[in-house]
């Protein structure tokens, strides 16, 4: 699935008070934020509509895995060579 | 107040889903987000700290509030301009004024013109 970049604002000085007292706990705050930005997720869209975006997505992984043609008809006459 | 730029990568058709359905709530991602930023600012950092930073922030703050006061004073002329441009128009709308009320003044004149001459003839 392609990925989209959110951007926020936030003041440096805070943020780098975060960061160093996350470190000490040894938590790292970007994959808090995707953790936040899941449960966000799954709190705010409805299940059938997650469900509906995951199947969709895993449609779109499945499709490129088809075999290309020039291979198949190789095989093939791999195959009537050999039958033959 | 330097404020930095945070960057999250997300899946783009389920950042879309979210969108829609927080929108419906009047809730934006961008300030839930920065919810979460703020309180776990108060819940990781000691209170002693916070206090330091956000003391340095209001004095970052502060210089900021008076350099911009300084470029507003050092710019008092276009305002000084709007100001001459106002009495300008209040004197040309003055002279307007006083040029009606002159005419209208004038107007009852006609008719003592008459009445001088005919004194004259009278003293005549």
């Amino acid at each position: 699935m392609k990925q989209a970049t959110l951007q926020i604002k936030f003041d440096e000085e805070k943020l780098n008070a975060i960061k160093q007292y996350m470190g000490k706990k040894d938590a790292d705050l970007q994959t808090e934020l995707d953790d936040v930005m899941q449960k966000l997720y799954e709190k705010h869209v409805p299940a059938p509509v997650r469900e509906y975006i995951e199947s969709r997505d895993s449609r779109v992984q499945e499709k490129p895995k088809r075999p290309s043609r020039p291979s198949s008809t190789a095989a093939a006459n791999n195959d009537s060579n050999t039958t033959v | 107040m330097r404020e930095t730029e945070l960057k999250i990568l997300f899946p783009t058709e389920k950042l879309d889903a979210l969108r829609f359905f927080m929108g419906k709530k009047e809730l934006t991602v961008e300030q839930e987000l920065k919810d979460y930023l703020h309180k776990t600012y108060e819940k990781v950092v000691p209170t002693h700290v916070r206090e330091y930073v956000e003391s340095k922030l209001d004095q970052a703050s502060l210089q900021e509030e008076t350099s911009e006061q300084r470029a507003q004073e050092q710019q008092p002329e276009p305002q000084r301009e709007r100001q001459s441009r106002q009495t300008r128009r209040q004197r040309e709308q003055a002279v307007a004024e006083s040029a009606t009320l002159s005419s209208q003044a004038r107007q009852p004149e006609p008719p003592e013109e008459p009445e001088e001459s005919q004194g004259i003839s009278m003293s005549m």
